[in-house]
């Protein structure tokens, strides 16, 4: 940022592009979501954690934070979860794939990026779907 | 005598630094932790509303424990590898920086710890 007392002297010049300023792509909302549910799984991760010592714990722990886990919000919170770590392993086989130098042409990798997006959807609605037929 | 200057001996030799051997335990953490993943997901689906007995059993197994062991220690190196990059891309005061590598290396590793922990218990039962 410029300085005020320097405001008059200085011309207008453009200031380095920032988020706002460039066209949306889908490769670079994708490159955002896999920073940011990298970030929420790190975060989860005590949730993983948790559950174990509590099953290590015993039949009480167990019963108490099995409560909290299927409550509504708890389980609000572990869709939340579960859609960022399908998200980012998805992610995770879209960068291996470019890593090979697969699919780097405009739509082929613009194609994996509405897949990353697609695909975590449906897997985690499958996951869910599962759990439910499951318990 | 080597008559090349030193710049000449190094060129093309790649980074002399850490950045290489980041990027690559990056990659092996990340193709290590996609099966192992699968794994994890597969079964927490199989043990949802199960109930404690069950639960303690089948962890316990050690062919249930051992991949969990492995997720959360190949997950702990990818969880910090990856902090640590946000960490560099964000927090530019050298204090908050500081403070955030320590606690991003703390929080990978406890959480490791205390799964295995969990985990030891579970298959040993005590």
């Amino acid at each position: 940022m410029a300085d005020a007392r320097f405001a008059r002297r200085l011309p207008e010049r453009p200031l380095s592009p920032h988020l706002q300023i460039y066209r949306f792509t889908w490769t670079m909302a994708m490159s955002i979501a896999h920073r940011v549910s990298g970030a929420a799984a790190y975060f989860a991760a005590p949730l993983l954690v948790l559950w174990l010592l509590a099953a290590a714990q015993g039949p009480e722990a167990y019963a108490t934070l099995s409560g909290i886990y299927g409550s509504w919000f708890g389980i609000i919170v572990l869709i939340g979860v579960s859609w960022a770590v399908i998200h980012h392993s998805i992610g995770g086989v879209r960068h291996m794939v470019w890593d090979a130098t697969i699919g780097m042409d405009r739509r082929s990798r613009t194609l994996w990026a509405q897949g990353t997006l697609a695909g975590s959807v449906l897997l985690t609605a499958l996951v869910w779907l599962a759990v439910l037929i499951w318990s | 005598m080597v008559v090349r200057s030193r710049f000449a001996q190094v060129r093309g030799h790649g980074s002399a630094r850490s950045g290489a051997a980041e990027h690559w335990r990056m990659k092996l953490t990340s193709y290590a932790l996609l099966p192992l993943t699968l794994f994890l997901i597969g079964l927490v689906v199989a043990l949802a509303g199960e109930e404690h007995p069950t639960i303690a059993a089948t962890l316990g197994q050690p062919y249930v424990a051992l991949p969990l062991f492995f997720f959360v220690f190949v997950n702990a190196v990818h969880m910090r590898l990856g902090m640590s990059e946000i960490i560099e891309d964000y927090v530019h005061s050298k204090l908050w920086k500081t403070a955030a590598v320590a606690g991003n290396i703390f929080f990978s590793y406890a959480t490791a710890a205390a799964a295995a922990f969990a985990l030891l218990k579970l298959s040993i039962g005590v």
